[in-house]
């Protein structure tokens, strides 16, 4: 597969590392209430869709940035590709 | 005490050799040192690069020669490397100009250069590397990073049939064995 | 048979073998046509029931010429006569008999036929269960294997590449060249990709008129173009085998398979071509028909025989019988009558059509119902009662639009019924392959000129490039139209669908009556189109009469779709160079050349050569050069390489606050020029890595990383800094590779360094105390960084200079170091020390243990947040009886310990409920004189003292060993800090 990279183009899967649903981006506050279930939340429970998926994506034999691809795991269509940095906190 | 003197070892130790009319030699530099942006300080950033270096800072994958030779390849979005082959105010003088704006990482001893160079370089290339060589995409003066034969490597377009590639040096003997096999290969 | 006027034969004579037996071809002769011409008509038996099988076809499609090419190691089995191109001292033979090919003692399956169809291996050897093993799967096993390795090493290379292009055209038949022509006309650049050793497909096989004159014309002045241009690739013996996401294919080119000469050239190379498009001139495959007997040698595939007497002038018989349920079938008996040979007749099932040639004899709406001719064709007999003597019976059951590689892609093949045919059903991305010609469903010559004209030029014009002229061509007008007459009402269980796995119709009414009758199941069950071959020639067999079966066609019934590979790849394709030690890049140490020269003998740690330990005359077993190591190392000095350790530059405004998240410890408040040990927890509260970070200046650390973990720490690292803080001003530099890093450990530690630090640097007790570091400069300016950490328990440093200078200050420290006796030690020793300090290592922190495990639980700060500190809080990692960190040693001192034993308290049994811990990392300790052991026991550090057994159930071993402390020596740490 090749992923398009925002800044460096159409990139092939090999230069990747995956590490799955983009929820990883959004970290619990370690201060909130119900903190422990939060992050049990945070760690173990993964979406997988069959259809549009947002993932995460680091290109460790590239430019070494951590992408947010919006996949469809059904046709494997790319939708979407940002650049991790860039969507915290959408 | 006795005076020590501790030689440099170049991690090819000066190879050069010529396979199907392809050379193959070892690129040897003195210093190379990686250039990290600030947060937020790209315009500090480019006037320092320029007033150290007397070229504009490349965009990414891009590269600068300056007039002393040395070279300059943006491989990220705050990230560049800079390569002084063999001028010598690099270290007393280019170094600390830059170092007013960017933080500043030693890798002299990290990276291994090797450069390719014959009408059969394509050809050679395409047996390792992943990336698309054509001109239209990968351009004299273009550098990129990617993966060949499962080590990471930067590759820097000279001319159209020269390139440089810098491979980690712990690894560099597999790599230029990867470089000498898929010459002979062709 | 050869025709001595066919052109080939002004060719250069070629001579080969096959079964031992030598044969003479031409140049541009298939193994296939060559044996045709030389009158061989058995190449093969069934993988079944051991049926004489000739062949079948003309294309990668064949069924029954498998072929074992080559000899000793260079064998390859598998391999299909009918592509394999001739070349001068080939040597093939026949696989799966016993005894000869034309007299195979396993022949007797075929008498067994009756209680071996489908099903029959699942049914029959399910019991008794260990009978399996050793009884039954030996013997099928060697029963129905194909062709057999020849068990040694593959001297021949293989390699890997990687193209790019704009258009992919797969197939070089007219649609194929034409859809290049037109393309090459954009500017993009184009890559043609042939399976065969010519171009042109399939009108090398027919006697067609393009613009007045034979074919070959044409063809060869469009190759001549397309070569001429400078954006257009052509890659002929390639076979693209799959299709992937993106553009993406992979092919297989045979470079040196046609030579003789073992050539130091890659024998095949395994491409990934990236593509923006592809076109799919595949063209399409003939299918069989289903009837009694239909397997002798003798009978064809239609097609086939129109090729071998057009392209090779090899004709497998003189006497030949066409049976069709289709026009083209007619177009066979037509160029053979032309050439002279007889043709007995022409067998068509349509009723109430009209003979397509009033010259031939026909026989319309008949079917044939019985065959002679055990390892020949002689005969058959039709449903009328009529018997006709033939050498050769030509089959067509109509033609099948070669798709497999949109399959690939998911794309599910839908029914066209006009042309019983399955089409593309594209799919659901948008780098669609796109068929043009026969592949399309296009099965006339005219209609493939315009429709690829038209869907070309379409194409171009919907990617808005520059519109080429159309391709004007006149040709011969063909018709064609087909019916579904493929399977024979009488005698099933000799009427074969799928050749190569030996499925009858039989078997598929088995599998009806039986219950599997989706098409999936039907698949699995009889294995239908379960070979090498994927059913290519079968397939539709299959599933019309399966339709048949349910009173339905063949559209409602479905299809199963082809998989990759498109023709059986061999493994040492996708292993490529990536063989034996090249198997992975070997990363060397600064040191290495010295460690070498010192004989030492080295191990592999990930992808680093590490030195093990260092033999000195007359030490004949490790353990020998390990305890010396370690006892001078402890009297005096030793010098270790442990460069491999992973070191992060980390530089910033925000770096403490960075690493006071990473860690579970605080780092803002380490002053500069200080050391630090950092514990790295997973966010679900394991342990995950530790290591020393230093402190150069306010905004600068450097960061070390276990060995193993360099890569993922800063993978993860980069994690936090991109997507969980990416305000904060952090940068993260491998600097693994760039800088040499020694430890010098031991007494005499200090003074051998004071010997090369540059004065006035002062490194006294006073002045570089321990968990102290400093940027200096050694032997003379030279840039160094000296770290006082220790992870031996010793007086220790560690050195660090850039790596050029590397192997030099390793070859210094040692010179510098004859004084004191000091001596290079190696990786086992280094464990050993620490092991005997109770130092923790990846045996410990492997990935199934917490602080609280390892006694580290102070280390997380509750002041600050950061990764793991909430999930380590867990109930379950903090009850009061979790495992810890403890020492062991044997009670009888002179026993020896293993890792991975299990700790079960005195007197109880090794159960599971009795299990309290286990050793994780044991040594000889040399100070000691006895075996020690770092483990986890139950609440270990409110045991000292207690003894409890060690037990590995795998020896049957049970040893007393003694609850200590961690710390075997120097518990209080004097040495280190002195």
């Amino acid at each position: 597969m090749l992923i398009d990279h925002p800044l460096l183009g159409p990139r092939d899967a090999s230069e990747f590392i995956y590490m799955g649903d983009a929820k990883l981006l959004n970290r619990p506050n370690w201060k909130s209430q119900n903190s422990k279930t939060k992050f049990l939340d945070y760690g173990y429970l993964r979406k997988n869709p069959a259809g549009v998926h947002k993932e995460l994506w680091y290109h460790e034999q590239g430019d070494r940035s951590w992408l947010l691809v919006t996949r469809n795991t059904v046709t494997h269509e790319i939708l979407k590709v940002e650049l991790a940095r860039d969507t915290k906190g959408k | 005490m006795a005076k020590l003197d501790l030689k440099i070892k170049k991690p090819l130790d000066g190879y050069s050799k010529v396979i199907n009319q392809i050379k193959i030699a070892e690129y040897q530099f003195d210093n190379l040192i990686s250039l990290a942006i600030p947060l937020k300080t790209e315009r500090k950033c480019k006037l320092n690069f320029k007033k150290s270096l007397g070229e504009p800072m490349p965009n990414i994958e891009k590269s600068i020669i300056n007039k002393s030779g040395i070279l300059g390849f943006r491989i990220g979005l705050d990230l560049l490397l800079v390569c002084n082959p063999s001028h010598s105010s690099f270290v007393k003088k280019t170094v600390p100009s830059l170092k007013q704006a960017f933080y500043i990482t030693d890798q002299t001893g990290g990276w291994c250069g090797v450069r390719i160079d014959g009408d059969r370089v394509i050809e050679m290339l395409e047996r390792i590397c992943p990336l698309n060589l054509s001109q239209k995409i990968f351009a004299i003066g273009d550098v990129k990073r990617t993966i060949m034969d499962h080590l990471n490597v930067i590759i820097f377009r000279e001319t159209e049939k020269k390139f440089i590639l810098f491979s980690p040096s712990s690894s560099s003997g597999s790599f230029l064995k990867s470089i000498e096999i898929s010459s002979s290969n062709i | 048979m050869r025709n001595s006027s066919h052109p080939i034969t002004n060719k250069q004579k070629l001579s080969f073998t096959f079964n031992g037996k030598k044969y003479f071809g031409y140049r541009g002769d298939t193994l296939a046509s060559a044996l045709i011409a030389n009158n061989v008509k058995i190449v093969g038996r069934s993988f079944k029931y051991h049926r004489p099988r000739g062949i079948f076809s003309a294309g990668s499609e064949e069924p029954n010429a498998l072929i074992e090419l080559g000899d000793g190691p260079y064998k390859e089995p598998n391999t299909r006569a009918t592509n394999i191109e001739l070349f001068d001292g080939l040597e093939g033979s026949s696989q799966n008999f016993l005894g000869s090919v034309n007299f195979d003692f396993m022949a007797i399956n075929d008498l067994l036929k009756n209680f071996i169809g489908a099903g029959f291996y699942y049914k029959t050897f399910m019991w008794p269960r260990r009978f399996w093993e050793k009884l039954y799967e030996p013997i099928i096993r060697r029963a129905a294997g194909l062709g057999k390795l020849s068990l040694q090493a593959d001297p021949s290379q293989y390699d890997k590449g990687y193209l790019h292009c704009d258009f992919l055209i797969i197939g070089s038949g007219i649609s194929g060249l034409m859809s290049a022509l037109l393309l090459a006309e954009t500017g993009g650049e184009v890559l043609i990709v042939e399976e065969d050793f010519v171009l042109g497909g399939r009108l090398n096989s027919e006697r067609l008129v393009i613009n007045g004159n034979q074919s070959s014309n044409w063809i060869r002045q469009a190759v001549k173009k397309l070569k001429s241009l400078k954006n257009v690739q052509i890659l002929n013996r390639t076979t693209v085998f799959a299709a992937f996401d993106h553009g993406i294919f992979a092919a297989i080119e045979k470079k040196t398979d046609h030579i003789l000469e073992k050539s130091s050239k890659p024998r095949q190379i395994n491409w990934k071509i990236y593509t923006k498009l592809c076109i799919l001139a595949s063209g399409a495959i003939e299918r069989s028909i289903a009837f009694p007997q239909n397997d002798r040698p003798g009978i064809m595939l239609a097609g086939s025989v129109r090729t071998y007497a057009n392209r090779f002038g090899a004709y497998y018989g003189q006497k030949i019988a066409i049976y069709t349920n289709n026009d083209d079938g007619w177009r066979t008996a037509d160029d053979l009558k032309n050439m002279g040979l007889e043709i007995k007749a022409v067998i068509d099932t349509r009723k109430g059509i009209e003979a397509l040639s009033s010259s031939i004899p026909s026989y319309l709406g008949q079917t044939i119902t019985k065959t002679y001719g055990r390892k020949g064709i002689k005969a058959i007999k039709l449903s009328s009662g009529s018997k006709l003597n033939v050498d050769c019976l030509a089959v067509s059951g109509g033609w099948s639009s070669n798709i497999h590689l949109t399959c690939h892609k998911r794309g599910k093949p839908v029914w066209d019924n006009k042309f019983k045919n399955f089409l593309s059903g594209g799919n659901g991305q948008k780098d669609k392959i796109i068929p043009v010609g026969a592949a399309r469903g296009i099965f006339e010559i005219q209609n493939i000129i315009s429709d690829t004209n038209r869907v070309i030029l379409s194409l171009i014009k919907k990617l808005s490039l520059s519109m080429p002229n159309r391709i004007t061509l006149t040709s011969s007008k063909e018709q064609y139209s087909c019916s579904l007459d493929l399977v024979s009402s009488s005698d099933p269980s000799n009427s074969f669908i799928d050749l190569q796995n030996d499925v009858t119709q039989k078997d598929i009414e088995l599998s009806f009556k039986e219950g599997f009758k989706s098409v999936e199941h039907l698949k699995r069950y009889s294995t239908l189109g379960m070979a090498t071959d994927q059913g290519k020639t079968s397939n539709i067999l299959g599933l019309a009469s399966m339709a048949k079966l349910k009173g339905t066609n063949i559209s409602e019934a479905g299809t199963t779709i082809f998989r990759p590979p498109y023709v059986p790849v061999a493994i040492s394709a996708f292993a490529g160079r990536s063989r034996g030690k090249d198997f992975r890049p070997t990363r060397l140490t600064p040191s290495h050349n010295v460690a070498s020269k010192r004989n030492a003998v080295f191990v592999e740690t990930g992808n680093w050569l590490r030195a093990q330990w260092f033999p000195e005359k007359g030490e004949k077993f490790w353990r020998q050069s390990v305890d010396r190591e370690v006892i001078q190392t402890r009297n005096s000095v030793g010098i270790c390489d442990v460069t491999t350790l992973g070191k992060i530059d980390i530089q910033g405004e925000d770096c403490s606050e960075f690493l006071n998240f990473v860690y579970t410890n605080a780092f803002a408040k380490l002053p500069i020029n200080r050391v630090r040990y950092g514990l790295m927890l997973r966010e679900d509260g394991v342990a995950y890595d530790d290591g020393t970070t230093a402190r150069l200046g306010e905004n600068h650390f450097i960061m070390t990383t276990t060995t193993a973990n360099a890569p993922l720490v800063l993978r993860n690292l980069e994690f936090v800094r991109q997507c969980l803080l990416p305000n904060l001003d952090v940068h993260l530099i491998s600097t693994t590779d760039s800088w040499a890093q020694y430890s010098v450990a031991g007494p005499n530690s200090r003074r051998l360094l004071q010997k090369i630090v540059d004065k006035p640097k002062d490194i006294t007790n006073e002045n570089f105390p321990f968990m102290a570091c400093r940027e200096l400069t050694i032997c003379g300016g030279i840039m160094a960084r000296l770290f006082r950490i220790s992870f031996s328990g010793e007086l220790a440093y560690e050195i660090a200079v850039p790596t050029q200078y590397g192997n030099a200050l390793f070859d210094a420290l040692l010179s510098e170091g004859q004084e004191f006796n000091a001596i290079p030690y190696g990786t086992e020793a280094l464990g050993v020390m620490r092991i005997e300090k109770g130092h923790v290592a990846g045996n410990e922190i492997n990935g199934q243990t917490t602080a609280q495990n390892l006694g580290l639980s102070r280390m997380i700060s509750k002041k600050a947040d950061s990764i793991g500190n909430i999930l380590s809080e867990r109930e379950g990692f903090n009850r009061s009886d979790i495992a810890t960190l403890s020492g062991f040693k044997p009670v009888q001192r002179n026993q020896k310990l293993e890792a991975g034993s299990h700790l079960i308290s005195a007197g109880k049994k090794p159960t599971m409920e009795n299990d309290e811990g286990w050793l994780s990392s044991v040594a000889f300790s040399p100070t000691l004189g006895h075996y020690i052991a770092l483990g986890f026991i139950k609440r270990g550090e409110t045991r000292i003292g207690e003894k409890v057994c060690a037990v590995n159930l795998l020896q049957n071993k049970t040893t007393e060993v003694e609850i200590v402390s961690p710390h075997f020596i120097d518990p209080e740490g004097d040495k280190q800090r002195g």
